[in-house]
């Protein structure tokens, strides 16, 4: 298994985790109209933000580990990276604007109302930040097993 | 635009020289073992930098290792 792989292995779970985390501790008791009810609900979603970001850091560290003259990322690993930044930057993109309108029918159109809870800006924020992540280690994953992926010798 | 293909026979001229395994073709040729499995399934195309080290290794010439077909 190629470095690349491994990696993108531990950032599918670590962020998808962190993900799932934000969303369950975002909608459970009250969902986004009581979010900023007390600091405790930011508090949870920033944690788990930080975890995130201290695993992920903790996992590159760890995968970084050179064996003896063993070339650990190629020009397949570069083309597989590029092509896996390209799909993830277009995922961040249509995350943010279909996640936007929603919110803009879901208040303005459907409920009626000109404004809406702040907590939405910040699950928005966070939860754009996991998407670009799982987005770009699931391309990888993907592009990988399609250009041979690990096979047999 | 007809889509080109890339055939290869590495595979072949490992197995012809001592029967190389991947990784030491891996090794020699400065990329991942993965690489080289993606070339004999032919699911990959390399670099000309690349076709250049592999071909050396055997001591061909690319258009001896790889061919291209319309």
């Amino acid at each position: 298994m190629t470095q690349l792989k491994k990696r993108a292995i531990w950032i599918l779970l670590i962020w998808s985790l962190a993900l799932a985390v934000m969303f369950v501790v975002f909608f459970s008791g009250g969902g986004p109209e009581s979010f900023l009810e007390g600091d405790q609900k930011v508090t949870q979603t920033r944690a788990a933000l930080t975890t995130g970001f201290l695993l992920y850091f903790i996992m590159m560290i760890l995968t970084r580990i050179r064996t003896q003259g063993k070339v650990m990322l190629d020009e397949r690993d570069e083309q597989i990276s590029r092509r896996a930044y390209a799909i993830s930057f277009h995922t961040v993109l249509y995350y943010t604007f279909i996640f936007g309108t929603f919110l803009y029918w879901l208040y303005r159109i459907h409920l009626d109302v000109v404004s809406m809870p702040v907590g939405w800006a910040w699950i928005l924020a966070i939860s754009s930040m996991c998407v670009g992540f799982i987005s770009n280690a699931a391309a990888t994953l993907i592009i990988d097993a399609r250009m041979g992926g690990n096979g047999q010798s | 635009m007809a889509k080109a293909e890339i055939k290869n026979r590495i595979r072949k001229l490992r197995f012809d020289n001592h029967e190389m395994t991947q990784q030491e073709l891996a090794d020699r040729a400065a990329c991942t073992r993965q690489t080289i499995i993606a070339l004999e399934q032919e699911k990959y195309v390399p670099s000309l930098a690349l076709a250049f080290r592999i071909a050396r290794i055997f001591n061909f010439s690319v258009d001896e290792v790889f061919e291209y077909r319309d």
